[in-house]
């Protein structure tokens, strides 16, 4: 097989057993690799009515095709599975370095089922797999694991591990890679935890790979890189990182305030933005393994109460989801926050997430400190957050603690009292930091028609609203005004594609936007050799898009659950957006028509299935009918 | 007459905020090409907190925020 391995390891972790399997050739041209790959295995072998947190469920990382290429973004990798958050599918991506020492020690994945019987470490050396005791390394925090393991076997040792919620299962830990990249969402961290498996550790010997056309690979990249380095997205976001225009998204009304209850704080825009991270407490600049993009921030906060020393800074999503999202323009506390969810391991999305939920239900006494257990929960009182909310949280300490451990859906269905309606969420996951109210109405329908849930990287949307790619190729031409609802459907038919051929080739959003439709057919037929036209490769995508919907609907979800709480369906407060309604079902039928999508039941017809190559897996939903 | 032109987030890295004569009938579209910045910048100019449509006009003492859509994620 070219570009990929073909070769994936197989962990029982109950039974101590290890196997490596060669998949047929038809799984990659189908379903490409990352997350699409990942759901073709879940939906062949997964257990649908196991619990994700039970030994049963299973745990799946896969790479893409182009891992260990040496081109920009193009090496990350992606967990997926049962969203112990969720309980729907779920995937994440994660950057850093994982993914190419996989690659060259010569496999494109690991699945991991069962549970070891004590805490424990999967070591991957090429050909050379153990399952490893690891108790020295349980409860304790993400930096202190990676170091130790890096002391102990090489700094060229790359290790994923979990932080001590993962261990004590809160629903939305990450795993977390080299200390700073992490698989965010979904909480595939408490799977790991679940699994009493603490981290997993690769290292190659060798560099080989195996390209269809090295020649015309070769040309491809010597094109792609410099392109990529060039680009002004790339020269904004290297200098003041992905957060260098939330002053500008502030007076757009995209960045979220209050758990979405306003769209326009103007000294925050002034405090919380990039270039102010820049200037105040940047010590370096990072990248992901052969990115040249450097979006990735070290920081180090000199003084004050939230005095940290120099290590993983914050980006966009994480400053405003624990800044202005729960009230605070304390840039020096978000880079404290953000290095606490780090070291215990939690999302900072679903964190912030969450305790702006809280911290709402308790200004309108919801909740109250009879179940918080004496905390008050106060807009912008970071000191609380740091001190105390997190480390309850990761350790599933107190009344609070227990209660936002299990993210904000759940957390509201507990408290009741119609607090469901200020939840910020689509099917459970927490909604990212784009407010489709001010950043762009399309996103709404981007976030409810996700898989996985709320998220702004299952398609590109967010940039071809905002006028930052286009793709003639495949008609996608045209310039859309972000604050209505017209051309927003046709749109999102092409941006599911793309994002799931981007997830399943596991590029960075950041970098893949400079790529041209050419030149990703060319990516992958000089790469795999799959002799692609660019119908093809986008049949590709809309098929994983298909897959993932068919798993949901086993998992029992369906049309209605396509669906955006009140909160974030109400006209905004402030602002730009003030006012302005959001015409969300008239954007949902138009896809689901475009879609061939039953608007009952949420998934494809069976002739539309078939058209994709997909007629047994048709079988399998439609077969009641 | 004149307008004040305030470049918000990452347009401070692309010009600085100054004064501006325009004509009257001059529209926001015209003005943001005057600018002569990259096309990549995809920019939206914003009066008193509200987005312009490009044929949208000012009045004299206008202060106008020079937004550009860029977003990281
Ligand atoms: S753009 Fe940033 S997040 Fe994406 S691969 Fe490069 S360094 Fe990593």
């Amino acid at each position: 097989m070219n570009g990929n391995t073909g070769k994936i390891i197989n962990v029982d972790l109950g039974k101590g057993s290890i196997e490596t399997e060669l998949l047929p050739e038809e799984y990659y041209t189908k379903y490409i690799g990352g997350s699409g790959l990942a759901a073709k295995l879940f939906w062949e072998r997964g257990n649908i009515s196991a619990d994700p947190l039970s030994p049963e469920a299973m745990l799946i990382f896969m790479n893409g095709p182009f891992a260990g290429l040496k081109l920009s973004g193009a090496s990350r990798n992606s967990v997926a599975g049962r969203s112990p958050l969720t309980g729907n599918w779920g995937d994440s991506s994660c950057g850093g370095y994982f993914a190419p020492e996989l690659r060259y020690a010569g496999y494109d994945g690991i699945i991991i089922k069962g549970k070891a019987e004590k805490p424990s470490m999967l070591l991957i050396e090429d050909e050379k797999i153990n399952i490893l005791p690891a108790p020295e390394y349980w409860g304790k925090g993400t930096e202190e694991v990676n170091k130790a393991i890096k002391n102990k076997y090489g700094k060229n040792y790359r290790v994923l591990v979990i932080g001590p919620a993962g261990e004590n299962l809160v629903k939305y830990s990450i795993i977390l890679n080299e200390g700073h990249h992490a698989f965010g969402r979904a909480g595939f961290g408490a799977v790991m935890g679940s699994k009493n498996l603490k981290a997993i550790v690769v290292k190659a010997a060798g560099k080989n790979m195996n390209l269809a056309d090295p020649e015309k690979y070769e040309e491809l990249r010597a094109e792609l890189n410099p392109k990529i380095k060039e680009a002004l997205a790339s020269d904004v976001m290297r200098e003041n990182g992905t957060a260098a225009n939330l002053e500008g998204g502030v007076v757009s009304g995209d960045v979220p305030i209050r758990n979405f209850t306003s769209n326009y704080w103007e000294e925050m825009g002034q405090e919380l933005n990039g270039g102010i991270l820049t200037e105040k407490y940047l010590t370096k600049r990072r990248v992901c393994a052969y990115c040249s993009i450097a979006c990735k921030r070290v920081v180090e906060v000199k003084e004050g109460p939230f005095a940290i020393p120099e290590g993983p800074g914050p980006e966009y999503e994480t400053i405003t989801a624990l800044g202005s999202l729960i009230g605070s323009m304390d840039l020096a506390a978000v880079c404290k926050a953000s290095r606490v969810c780090n070291d215990i391991g939690i999302d900072t999305i679903s964190a912030g997430g969450t305790i702006a939920w809280a911290m709402e239900a308790f200004e309108k006494g919801d909740i109250t400190e009879n179940e918080t257990g004496g905390i008050k929960l106060l807009w912008g009182d970071m000191a609380t957050v740091i001190d105390k909310i997190l480390p309850d949280i990761a350790a599933r300490k107190g009344k609070l603690g227990i209660l936002l451990s299990e993210g904000s859906l759940a957390a509201a269905l507990k408290t009741g009292k119609d607090s469901v309606n200020y939840t910020v969420q689509c099917k459970g996951l927490e909604v990212p930091m784009h407010d489709p109210r001010g950043g762009g109405h399309g996103l709404a329908l981007a976030y409810a028609v996700s898989p996985r849930g709320a998220c702004h990287v299952a398609s590109p949307m967010l940039f071809m609203e905002m006028g930052a790619c286009f793709y003639p190729e495949i008609g996608f031409e045209y310039e859309l005004e972000p604050m209505t609802d017209e051309n927003k459907a046709e749109t999102a038919v092409i941006a599911v594609a793309l994002g799931a051929i981007e997830n399943s080739a596991c590029f960075c959003q950041f970098a893949d936007r400079e790529i041209a439709i050419p030149e990703w057919v060319g990516l992958f037929n000089s790469v795999a050799g799959y002799n692609w036209d660019a119908s093809d490769m986008m049949k590709a995508g809309t098929r994983v898009f298909y897959l993932k919907r068919l798993i949901n609907y086993l998992f029992g979800r369906t049309a209605k659950d396509d669906a955006l709480t009140p909160r974030m369906l109400e006209p905004a407060r402030d602002g730009e957006p003030e006012g302005v309604f959001i015409n969300f079902e008239g954007m949902k039928n138009k896809f689901y028509e475009l879609m061939d999508m039953d608007t009952v039941k949420g998934i494809p017809s069976i002739k539309k299935l078939e058209e994709y190559g997909m007629g047994v897996e048709a079988k399998r939903v439609w077969r009641e009918t | 007459m004149k307008v004040c032109l305030v470049p918000v987030g990452i347009m401070k890295k692309y010009m600085k905020e100054r004064d501006l004569d325009i004509e009257a009938d001059l529209t926001a579209g015209t003005l943001i090409e005057r600018l002569n910045l990259p096309d990549k910048l995809k920019i939206i100019c914003f009066l008193n907190g509200k987005r312009i449509n490009p044929d949208g006009r000012f009045t004299e003492g206008d202060v106008v925020k020079i937004v550009s859509t860029f977003a990281g994620g």
